[in-house]
């Protein structure tokens, strides 16, 4: 990881920072698969999604299926993978400045 | 805006739960690797057995029903990975592809139908086999967070 450290203080909340580790992890994920995944409940995936949107982080794309069944499908942007990057950088720093000498910090 | 603050370690295992949880949902379908194969197959005997003016339709069909095989194994499983996540699933990758590559071209060098069949059939199992393992490999390095070039 390359992206220069720098505290995200909207990922930064525990579900934000799942949602964006599990979607750094793929191209895009389906509403559904994200829910299971991070076993949360339809309205705070939704809660925290409309959060990641508003600030640019996620795109929501609900094309039309078979049928007419919507699926959302959410996607992580370019811009919100920098940040989520650089947050995690940040996190590994705080984590060496905080650990003791003679022990490893953790990865 | 949630306000529970995390240490940066905590956060940190968040992170590894949150990349954990969907690795487990990563992979394809069984039939999309068996189709590949199909596909590889056929083109393996077209290049050595026909050739000549069924070897476009034969790469027609192979391009097309690649992609219609990723189209629905997208709306199977629910979630896409573009490409390799790190060393393991890289590795797997391209041997999938040079697998391929060589019982395709291999075929059209040797004269003997015989032989031609079973390179098919090599084409066949090996694409399957190593699309399995690719699944199995990236599942392994997104859930220990590598990440591709």
């Amino acid at each position: 990881m390359t992206a220069a450290p720098r505290f995200d203080e909207l990922i930064h909340a525990p579900n934000r920072l799942r949602i964006c580790a599990a979607l750094a992890a793929v191209t895009e994920a389906e509403f559904s698969v994200l829910r299971e995944s991070l076993e949360v409940t339809d309205p705070v995936l939704s809660k925290h999604l409309r959060v990641l949107h508003e600030a640019g982080y996620v795109t929501l794309a609900k094309p039309t299926g078979r049928g007419g069944r919507v699926r959302t499908w959410v996607a992580l942007t370019s811009t919100g993978r920098r940040a989520f990057e650089a947050h995690v950088a940040e996190l590994h720093r705080l984590t060496e400045v905080a650990a003791p000498a003679g022990t490893a910090p953790v990865r | 805006m949630e306000s529970d603050a995390l240490d940066p370690r905590s956060a940190l295992d968040e992170i590894e739960s949150g990349r954990g949880g969907v690795s487990l949902r990563l992979g394809s379908p069984w039939w999309f690797h068996a189709g590949l194969g199909v596909l590889v197959a056929q083109q393996a005997l077209v290049s050595g057995l026909a050739g000549g003016n069924w070897s476009v339709p034969s790469f027609v069909a192979l391009v097309a029903g690649s992609a219609a095989l990723v189209a629905l194994a997208r709306q199977s499983t629910g979630v896409t990975v573009a490409r390799p996540r790190g060393p393991r699933s890289r590795g797997l990758m391209a041997a999938r592809i040079l697998a391929a590559l060589a019982c395709i071209w291999g075929s059209a060098l040797v004269d003997s139908t015989v032989i031609v069949v079973l390179i098919a059939a090599a084409a066949l199992g090996a694409t399957t086999l190593l699309g399995i393992a690719y699944d199995i490999a990236l599942r392994h390095d997104t859930a220990e967070g590598a990440v591709g070039p």
